[in-house]
């Protein structure tokens, strides 16, 4: 990765960003919930929608566009968002 | 940090929580109850905020309070609760002003009575209040007892420990460089004479007085070269006599037994009791009711203190016996008998003795038992004893001069 676009990465905001580990997961830029259910939890991040798939999900935070999410985490799914539509 | 958990019930949450993440009021362990209900944790200091957010469009339901704030809260509300907890550590610490216990570590040769009597002159006794100036303890004790080289008083919550060390007194031992007789340290018939070093003074079957000397340390030399005439030259060597000395003494014993024993039976009804003992203060039911003319009482120990205070309580269960008089048999007598016999050769006799004979009889009476018993034993009868050479040769002289 070069230095641009690793500076890239890190300061876009309208990017989703989603970190995955074992029955935890972090999504960033989140701007508002779509959907929050223990199977399916669909977050806006602007450019993007995510949506977190599984069993038992549950937010254990969600404080500064960021969201910590917990559960069995089965399938992550990211689809543009309205704004890039229009753009 | 002070948080709530609540029950959210309504329609559309993810509006709420949108809502709440805009206000930037934080949620904790957002958990979906079917489609219609959440739990969520809301700090306390957002609470308000919450409940404006909600308004009427969700019910909510604290299920839980948590934080310092809230158990302070809590608290606060019992004030009878608070003051007795403030009692129970008053008097915890009124209790621990006081010695309830003095433990004493460290004496040989001194009694503990004697020391727990001294401490008691100088203030420290079970009851007391804690004496500030331990040293003043500590000098006390110095100037009572020669015997105590080092003394350390401390406190270990209410008890107090002394700990001491006691001088060691070396005995006086003969040098076995220095002249010395072997001497009877008791009258006894002599039966066996070892001499290593020095001349034997008795033999077998003689009697020896107590202090008489058995192996004298003056070896006399005679010159045994040819004169010329002259009258031969006696002169005496001085040594340190060495050997053993053995002799025969009697021992006279006499003692009681008691010609009865107390058979107990027990009937079958038994009591059961409580006995508690807190510092001055003891309470038995066993005291207050007693049914029975004899009982045999048996404690079990339930709770034992010694800090912060004394307290003891212990379970009573008291059975009934009756009691009857046996007459002991002869083999019982006799075995009593050598029992206590074993426990008076034991600290009168010394312990290399040789037992050689031993016989009792017994006198019965109505209900007592007299019972003499005589012992023979072969024991060492000498002792070292140190002399001046110049003293004893002068002495011998004059012993001879007097002749």
């Amino acid at each position: 990765m070069s230095i641009g676009d690793e500076l890239l990465y890190d300061f876009d905001f309208k990017r989703p960003r989603v970190l995955i580990g074992g029955r935890f997961g972090v999504v960033d830029n989140v701007k508002r919930l779509v959907l929050l259910s223990e199977e399916s939890i669909i977050a806006d991040c602007g450019a993007f929608f995510v949506s977190l798939s599984g069993e038992e999900l549950s937010i254990n935070r969600l404080e500064d566009n960021r969201m910590h999410i917990t559960g069995e985490i089965r399938q992550i799914e990211l689809y543009q968002g309205k704004e890039e539509e229009d753009g | 940090m002070d948080e709530k958990r609540v029950l959210v019930e309504g329609f559309e949450l993810q509006k709420l929580v949108n809502r709440c993440l805009k206000a930037e009021i934080l949620l904790r362990r957002i958990k979906m109850k079917g489609d219609l209900a959440m739990e969520v944790s809301v700090k306390s200091e957002n609470w308000t905020a919450f409940q404006k957010i909600a308004g009427s469009k969700y019910r909510l339901t604290v299920l839980e309070e948590r934080g310092l704030r809230f158990r302070w809260n809590q608290i606060s509300r019992r004030k009878s609760t608070l003051v007795g907890i403030c009692l129970f550590f008053l008097i915890l610490l009124y209790q621990n002003a006081f010695v309830s216990q003095i433990q004493i570590n460290g004496y040989e040769h001194l009694s503990e009575e004697e020391l727990r009597q001294s401490l008691k002159a100088a203030g420290l006794y079970e009851g007391c209040r804690k004496p500030e100036d331990l040293d003043k303890i500590e000098v006390a004790l110095y100037r009572e007892f020669e015997e105590i080289s080092w003394v350390g008083i401390k406190y270990h919550g209410s008890m107090a420990s002394v700990d001491l060390s006691e001088r060691h007194i070396e005995e006086e031992t003969v040098k076995s460089d220095e002249p010395a007789h072997i001497v009877a340290k008791e009258s006894a018939y002599v039966e066996k004479v070892i001499p290593r070093e020095g001349l034997a003074q008795v033999e077998k079957g003689s009697y020896a007085e107590k202090g008489e000397i058995l192996i004298s340390g003056i070896v006399p030399l005679a010159d045994t070269t040819y004169g010329n005439g002259e009258e031969e030259v006696q002169t005496s060597r001085f040594v340190h006599a060495e050997g053993e000395v053995y002799g025969k003494q009697n021992h006279r014993f006499l003692f009681y037994l008691d010609a009865w024993n107390l058979k107990r039976t027990e009937t079958g009804f038994w009591i059961p009791g409580i006995s508690l003992q807190c510092d001055g203060f003891a309470f038995d039911t066993t005291k207050l009711f007693w049914p029975f003319d004899s009982g045999i009482r048996k404690e079990t120990e339930l709770i034992r203190l010694k800090t912060p205070f004394k307290l003891k309580l212990s379970f009573i269960s008291v059975k009934e016996v009756t009691l009857q008089k046996v007459k002991k048999s002869e083999a019982e007598i006799k075995q009593e008998a050598l029992t206590a016999l074993r426990k008076e050769m034991k600290e009168n006799v010394a312990e290399k003795a040789q037992i050689l004979n031993k016989s009792l009889s017994f006198s019965p009476g109505e209900n007592i038992i007299e019972v003499a018993a005589m012992v023979e034993v072969l024991e060492e009868i000498g002792e070292t004893k140190t002399f001046i050479p110049e003293k004893e040769k002068s002495q011998k002289e004059a012993e001879e001069e007097g002749i």
